[in-house]
């Protein structure tokens, strides 16, 4: 090692600092040599640093050096491009030089050659799009641009690519354009890539070179065609409809790449461009599936590489995947496909472990068009499940994934499962849980074991859970467990299970959401628990510290539906929320929870009120918003309309400005004074946001009440909630029978799939021996009794023994009685639901019977999760709440002159009657504002959600 | 599209790093360290690429390297990229600094730090591979060391330095060179 070490330092003595003893002229040589051994015994010192901290005081001195003889006055450039070289060094190893990035800014401006292109350089490595100082190099870009050295050229466009920032785009933009015919392919080819990069940057300003970039892709210099296929590929992967007609272009430079066109210098290992094979081959399978005839040219010439391609080279297989990857893509006929499947076989059994695994890749891709062609392969894919290589292991799973099927899905998930249980990537672990959750999803067995599935899946996916995962979850767990058609005993263990999981200190966020969720729902299921455990239950999550926000939702939404289906006693309630009220808990959750506790003080009856459906449109205040437009208050304006009704409306001092007014007139509570000209300009404005509802706003489930002209139709509320039910019914329906046409076709491919899944479960049944059986004993052990706590103890549910025996006493104690007949309907949220009472209820009335109005999440479709609940609820609460914030607008300043103060009693002050006679229809753009507003406020939490 | 390329000794040292995606100074450190750990723990018998690491890009995110005598190299790249592909443009890269030093070795890295970056240069620009070629690469270096020590005389003159080049169809002349097998890197013990 000392001796090759002496023979680099000697080259590097006899050679100067490479390069440079041409670039610099003869009277420097001397200075740069000197300089060079600074470097060297800097290079060195640094080498010999024993310790992290040794090499740290090392560069440290040596940073403060460079400081400053940087910043002396007479520097030549070769003794800069030195300097900068070492900060270079210094900046890799890690230190911070950001003291250097303005002398290389300077250097590549005033340096020649040699010193731009070192100054370049460092400006690349030490700067980023973002840093101020990258203005200061834009003048010296252009000038290299204009330049007519074709190394500045160069240069400047590599630099441009990485470091111009959006907004000065258009400055370097018509020169790059110009740079594209430039006579040297070198220029060129660096012009397209880095017209690219702006173009990534921004798209709309290079809309018009579009074309320009495409005749790159005919340019004669195949490096040319090859920088413009990187933006094809970009192009054809945003809008693959549109690039279509590139297809056949595509497909004969591919053709005449593969029939050795191209001179013997583009060759590699024998194979012909095998990187423009590779990029062609992709740009092609994205615009493959989308047109027949491209396919039919695609295929031909596919086959003709299948069939020349002499697998020596790894080059060779590149190219070869690439070819599979698009016959599989773009599903090809059988016998190519089958052709195909052949050459996957040469991957499958290299000893390379490369191209086994990207063999392992391709059965992926195999399997999902067809998972017969697993079985050949089915010894390889058991033992590869215990690979040593995680990377091998992974792909395997996930061919696992692909051959799941009803026989096996239960061993398929287990096997999964132990993977998610093993592995710490956490990315792995959510695609894991996602699977799990699908397969469930697809292979419906036995319910005990889909529950159990879930929720362990649920506990493991940990962090990793996002909205999307949640709400898919919902929507599953609600069409199978949930609707009114499934089994009692399967919910009861359900409710089972979600009780353990609260009782578990350990369980994930993700568990504890979804169980709090699903107890709400089931909440009558908790009618023969003591009463003190359930609160005590919940109120435990509020207690414990560092409870996720949703939980703490969860958790109110919970009591709530409690309270509301009167499974647990006010006054117990009343005393325990009180301790509640203290803890340092949200606003939001703390506002809720006073509502739940002024409820049960006040001793207020609810009842439910059956509806599937969110009412987003706020049809229910059509009535309080119409008496008091009538009453001649002003319509509501949007935030967004206010300034430009003041440009529209110069009505002089007398008017004031809307968006001011509406605070002011918040304060003062009630003030009515309107004009004519902004009652015009209001409802012009209220039925351009009309418009864009019209454009955006659209919810199945939800019928849509009001349109432009005002009311669409005009029936009374009883008879639109049937409808709504109706049509929810007729989505279950149809979800049916999309359940059916999925499975029953399977059930129909029976001749088709039995000898696969019967060979498939054959060996599954050899593997099994040591691994799934127990397993497999394990469940049927424990037959139906639901005496699954061993089942969740075992699967690492982290229960405890007492816990767990305590949670045995527990679901004890529920069961020891009859079945109980749900008082509950989906709607069950307090909060979220409107309330309606029988008139003006003075304060305080506690004998004010409160009903519950439609505004329910839409459960049955699982479209609104609890989070949009919530959303709403405080969206509600805020605009009732006369906080004098901009929510209350419309509502604060027209509904609520007899102020009670009492949150609880908004819905006395609502007055909503939907069997009244309907608001005229000039009322109507006011309300929908409202509605629109409630909206707003409701996104801008979501947002900061 | 590539995100960064890393090079590194087997204790970790960083030798050479570009990162085509902007990532602030100390997370690009802790990258390099990541990747280090990763890659340094994995058998020469198991296969080059690991996916779904947990700094750069999340689960769209492939790492394929290689491992010469006493240096990684790494590319860290998205799922657009081919990962045979990558892992021959490693060869090609490597190759083409073998070249360029006469049997490159860890030290070459460090006192040409800014060399290595302009033949990376060639090679990839702004994380898209720009020329996989080794002989038209190491033909272009050439070019433009020849132009720079011409022109560093004439700056004043681009003319000729245009006739130059014009002069200089260089991927004509070495058409027939052959190319060899591997490069003897492997080998190299210092």
């Amino acid at each position: 090692m000392a001796e090759k070490s002496l023979k680099v330092l000697s080259r590097v003595l006899a050679d100067g600092l490479f390069g440079n003893v041409g670039g610099s002229t003869q009277s420097t040589t001397n200075t740069v040599n000197v300089l060079n051994r600074g470097f060297e015994t800097f290079v060195i010192s640094i080498r010999k640093a024993r310790s992290k901290h040794e090499e740290g005081q090392i560069v440290g001195r040596e940073l403060e050096a460079l400081k400053t003889s940087l910043a002396l006055p007479k520097l030549s450039m070769g003794q800069m491009k030195d300097y900068l070289c070492r900060t270079i060094l210094c900046h890799l190893l890690g230190y911070d030089v950001d003291f250097g990035a303005i002398h290389a800014v300077k250097l590549a401006q005033q340096g020649t050659l040699l010193e731009k292109r070192t100054g370049y350089l460092a400006c690349c490595l030490l700067l980023n799009r973002e840093h101020e100082l990258t203005l200061l190099l834009i003048n010296t870009i252009q000038k290299d641009l204009k330049s007519s050295n074709l190394l500045d050229n160069m240069l400047a466009l590599s630099a441009a690519g990485q470091l111009v920032p959006t907004e000065m785009v258009p400055s370097i933009l018509p020169l790059a354009i110009s740079k594209l015919q430039h006579q040297r392919e070198l220029v060129r080819q660096k012009a397209v890539l880095c017209l690219h990069h702006l173009q990534l940057l921004a798209p709309e300003l290079l809309a018009h070179c579009q074309e320009s970039l495409e005749r790159a892709l005919l340019d004669k210099d195949p490096g040319v065609m090859a920088a413009a296929l990187h933006s094809l590929y970009h192009n054809i992967q945003t809008n693959p409809s549109k690039h279509l007609q590139s297809g056949d272009m595509l497909v004969s430079v591919l053709q005449q790449l593969v029939a050795r066109k191209l001179a013997a210098m583009f060759e590699y290992h024998n194979t012909p461009a095998p990187w423009l094979q590779i990029h062609i081959i992709k740009c092609l399978s994205l615009l493959t599936p989308l047109d027949d005839q491209l396919k039919f040219k695609v295929s031909t010439v596919l086959k003709m590489i299948l069939q020349r391609t002499s697998l020596k080279e790894p080059i060779a297989f590149a190219v070869l995947y690439e070819v599979i990857q698009c016959i599989l893509k773009m599903k090809a006929d059988k016998p190519v496909v089958d052709e195909a499947a052949e050459h996957v076989k040469r991957f499958l059994n290299s000893s390379e472990p490369n191209l086994k695994f990207i063999g392992v890749k391709l059965l992926v891709s195999l399997v999902g068009l067809s998972p017969e062609y697993a079985i050949e392969y089915q010894d390889m894919i058991v033992t590869s499940l215990d690979h040593p290589d995680p990377a091998l292991q992974k792909q395997m799973h996930t061919v696992l994934y692909g051959v799941a099927c009803l026989d096996n899905v239960e061993v398929v998930t287990f096997r999964l499962l132990q993977q998610v249980d093993t592995t710490s990537d956490r990315f792995w672990r959510a695609d894991l849980v996602a699977m799990v959750t699908e397969l469930v999803h697809r292979f419906p067995g036995k319910r005990k074991w889909e529950v159990d599935t879930l929720f362990t899946a649920l506990q493991y996916c940990g962090e990793t859970a996002d909205r999307a995962y949640i709400s898919r979850l919902r929507t599953l767990v609600h069409t199978r467990y949930l609707s009114k058609q499934s089994e009692e005993t399967c919910q009861k263990y359900l409710v089972q299970k979600c009780v353990v999981a609260l009782m578990s200190a350990k369980s994930s966020c993700p568990l504890l959401q979804i169980a709090l969720w699903i107890l709400s729902e089931l909440c009558g299921m908790l009618q023969h628990l003591e009463e003190g455990r359930t609160i005590g239950l919940l109120t435990g999550l509020l207690h414990r510290p560092g409870t996720p926000y949703p939980v703490l939702v969860g958790a109110v939404t919970c009591l709530q539906s409690l309270v509301t289906a009167q499974i647990i006693s006010q006054d117990t309630l009343a005393t325990t929320l009180q301790d509640c009220l203290d803890l340092d808990l949200s606003l939001v959750i703390k506002q809720r929870l006073s509502v739940i506790e002024r409820v049960c003080y006040l001793k207020l009856t609810l009842h439910h009120y059956k509806a599937d459906c969110m009412d987003t449109t706020l049809t229910f205040l059509d009535d309080i918003v119409s008496s008091h437009l009538e009453a001649g208050a002003m319509p509501y304006t949007p935030p967004h309309l206010r300034h430009a009704h003041k440009v529209l409306c110069p009505t002089g001092g007398e008017a004031l400005d809307p968006g001011e007014s509406v605070y002011t007139e918040d304060e003062k509570e009630g003030d009515s004074s309107m004009t004519g000209d902004r009652l015009h300009t209001g409802s012009t404005s209220s039925t351009h946001t009309d418009g864009d509802r019209d454009s955006g706003f659209s919810q199945s489930g939800v019928k849509r009440v009001w349109g432009k002209q005002g009311r669409l139709d005009t029936p009374t509320r009883p008879a639109n909630l049937e409808k709504q039910e109706n049509l929810i019914e007729d989505v279950d329906t149809s979800k049916q029978d999309l359940a059916k046409a999925l499975f029953g076709s399977l059930q129909g491919n029976k001749p088709l799939e039995k000898p696969v899944q019967k060979i498939v479960t054959g060996f599954e049944d050899n593997d099994s021996d040591e691994e799934e059986s127990p397993y497999i004993t394990k469940a049927t052990s424990n037959p139906g009794r639901w005496s699954n706590m061993n089942a969740v103890a075992e699967s690492k549910s982290d229960v405890d023994a007492s816990l767990r025996s305590d949670s045995e006493h527990f679901a004890q104690d529920m069961y020891l009685d009859k079945p109980t007949e749900g008082l509950f309907g989906p709607g069950n949220s307090l909060l979220n639901e409107g309330v309606r009472t029988d008139g003006k209820v003075s304060e305080n009335d506690a004998s004010a019977s409160v009903d519950v109005l439609p505004t329910e999440s839409n459960t049955a479709g699982g479209l609104i999760d609890d989070n949009v609940d919530m959303d709403l609820n405080a969206a509600l609460s805020s605009i009732l709440d006369d906080t004098g914030n901009e929510a209350t607008g419309l509502l604060n300043r027209n509904a609520f002159e007899q102020k009670t103060g009492d949150a609880v009693l908004f819905g006395a002050e609502f007055n909503l009657n939907f069997d009244n006679s309907l608001p005229s229809s000039s009322h109507n753009q006011s309300f929908m504002s409202t509605a629109e507003h409630a909206e707003e406020v409701q996104s801008s939490i979501y947002d900061s959600d | 599209m590539i995100k960064a390329i890393l090079v590194f000794n087997n204790h970790g040292k960083p030798r050479m790093s570009r990162f085509y995606q902007y990532y602030p100074e100390d997370m690009q450190q802790q990258i390099v360290r990541e990747t280090f750990h990763l890659v340094s723990k994995r058998d020469d018998n198991v296969c080059n690429f690991l996916e779904g690491g947990t700094l750069i890009g999340g689960s769209d995110f492939k790492i394929i390297y290689r491992h010469y005598a006493t240096l990684y190299f790494v590319f860290c790249v998205d799922s657009s990229e081919s990962e045979l592909g990558i892992l021959d443009l490693i060869q090609v890269f490597v190759e083409t600094l073998d070249k360029c030093f006469e049997n490159v070795c860890e030290l070459d890295l460090i006192f040409h730090v800014d060399k290595v970056h302009y033949i990376l240069a060639e090679l990839v620009m702004g994380g898209m591979v720009l020329e996989t070629n080794m002989t038209e690469i190491i033909t272009r270096i050439e070019e433009q060391n020849k132009l720079e020590k011409s022109e560093a005389g004439i700056a004043a003159a681009p003319a000729r330095a245009m006739s130059a080049m014009k002069d200089m169809n260089i991927p004509q002349k070495i058409k027939d060179m052959k190319l060899p097998d591997l490069p003897s890197i492997g080998n190299l013990k210092f």
